[in-house]
């Protein structure tokens, strides 16, 4: 095993850029990033991994890569390049993360965060600033985002416990499964889609066969616009209210507007109200 | 759209770069040419579908759908009948002899009078017709929910 310390300064920035294997990362209130890069099927194969540190003024950059071995080193044996990344770093940290099918788990609370995959799996504990997370197949959950999110996959599920700011979610055939959002886009081709609780904000909702489920969170008011072909329309709270003057002491308004073509839509009353 | 020309021309991209290793990779990628011409063009068609679907959202009326026509796919604008409201039609002004005084915001009376004048109807008339229609229109075909509410 490799093992490699670096003190920090600034804030983090850390890259790792791997094929297969896995990448697990935690963070911790020390300013300093500890990697440890293993290869659990043969150990010459972590000697590959380039492990760096660029310290500047005010900012760190650590960076894990593999360099690039071509699309033919893919297809002679991708198990050579099968490593484990392990690294703690300071919390607040931002991560830049590509892998082809090596699953990621970072736990604890990161600043913005770009990840990358074909079909491992990425999965997020707390993201504080901006997200971007794209796979092929690979499944993408987020327990919590503080800024606006983006995540795009081509068939793996998403799942997203509470975003604050604007989250737009787009797959294939991914089912795709939010908790409390404050304005969301979600399309997918065939996948399902479920929010358990819309405070506020535009709720775009669009899939060709998928179902849609949304809860409304309590408190909040709902215009409600949803359309389908030959799906069923069902709404557990009553649409028949005029929509009233905006009223700084209830601000939280849902737009939603729902788009399916086969898929049945669900409109029902969501958790207890969560103030933004 | 030629879906199978797009998967040959793929497969061949992969025999050619195969052909570039040794034997045994020029091997394996001929065999994964053969081998993924059905998932790529399933995900092709999974494409088409999230296209349609984008297309869709953008409509104010009509769909997009993909047909599968042999191997191949097309996307095909379906321009439904008239989502016009089944509603009666409206009551002239000279039938109705009920009478109710309404207090509204006044933003919303600026709506129904910009909306009455270009239906060319008086805003009664307007009011009465619009509040004929169904509020949860169930159309076979095509089906819409709209209105407002409170969790």
């Amino acid at each position: 095993m490799r093992s490699e310390v670096f003190e920090t300064s600034g804030e983090v920035r850390l890259q790792v850029s791997i094929k297969s294997g896995r990448v697990e990362l935690s963070t911790h209130d020390r300013p300093a990033v500890e990697v440890e890069v293993s290869a659990p099927s043969n150990p010459s194969y972590a000697d590959q991994i380039k492990i760096e540190h660029i310290a500047r003024t005010g900012r760190d950059d650590v960076r894990v890569t593999l360099p690039d071995v071509g699309a033919l080193g893919f297809l002679s044996g991708q198990h050579r390049h099968e490593v484990d990344v392990v690294v703690r770093l300071p919390r607040g940290s931002a991560l830049d993360l590509s892998t082809a099918s090596a699953p990621v788990e970072a736990a604890g609370r990161y600043g913005s965060v770009r990840a990358s995959s074909a079909s491992g799996d990425v999965h997020l504990e707390a993201v504080g600033g901006e997200l971007s997370a794209q796979t092929a197949s690979g499944a993408v959950s987020v327990e919590s985002v503080g800024g606006p999110a983006k995540i795009r996959t081509a068939a793996g599920d998403v799942s997203v416990g509470s975003a604050a700011a604007a989250l737009v979610v787009m797959t294939a055939s991914g089912q795709l499964q939010a908790g409390t959002v404050h304005g969301a886009q979600l399309r997918s081709a065939s996948g399902d889609q479920s929010v358990d609780n819309a405070v506020c904000g535009n709720l775009e909702l669009t899939t060709s066969s998928g179902d849609v489920r949304v809860g409304i969170a309590r408190g909040s008011g709902v215009h409600v616009d949803a359309t389908t072909v030959s799906g069923d329309l069902q709404s557990d709270i009553d649409l028949d209210g005029e929509p009233g003057e905006s009223n700084p002491a209830e601000p939280n308004q849902v737009d939603l507007k729902v788009r399916t073509v086969s898929g049945d839509v669900r409109i029902r009353r969501g958790a207890e109200l969560v103030t933004s | 759209m030629q879906i199978s020309a797009v998967t040959a021309a793929l497969s061949a991209d992969l025999v050619a770069l195969g052909s570039l290793g040794d034997e045994a990779t020029a091997e394996v990628a001929q065999r994964l040419s053969i081998a993924m011409t059905a998932p790529i063009s399933a995900r092709l068609v999974e494409l088409l579908g999230q296209v349609a679907a984008e297309l869709d959202s953008t409509l104010t009326r009509g769909r997009v759908e993909v047909r599968l026509v042999g191997g191949d796919a097309e996307l095909v604008l379906v321009d439904d009948e008239d989502i016009e409201p089944v509603g009666e039609t409206p009551a002239a002004d000279s039938d109705a002899d009920a009478r109710i005084s309404l207090r509204l915001p006044s933003p919303l009376k600026v709506r129904i009078e910009a909306a009455a004048t270009s239906a060319g109807i008086s805003v009664n008339a307007y009011i009465v017709r619009a509040l004929q229609r169904p509020q949860h229109h169930q159309q076979p075909g095509h089906r819409r929910l709209t209105g407002y509410g409170r969790s």
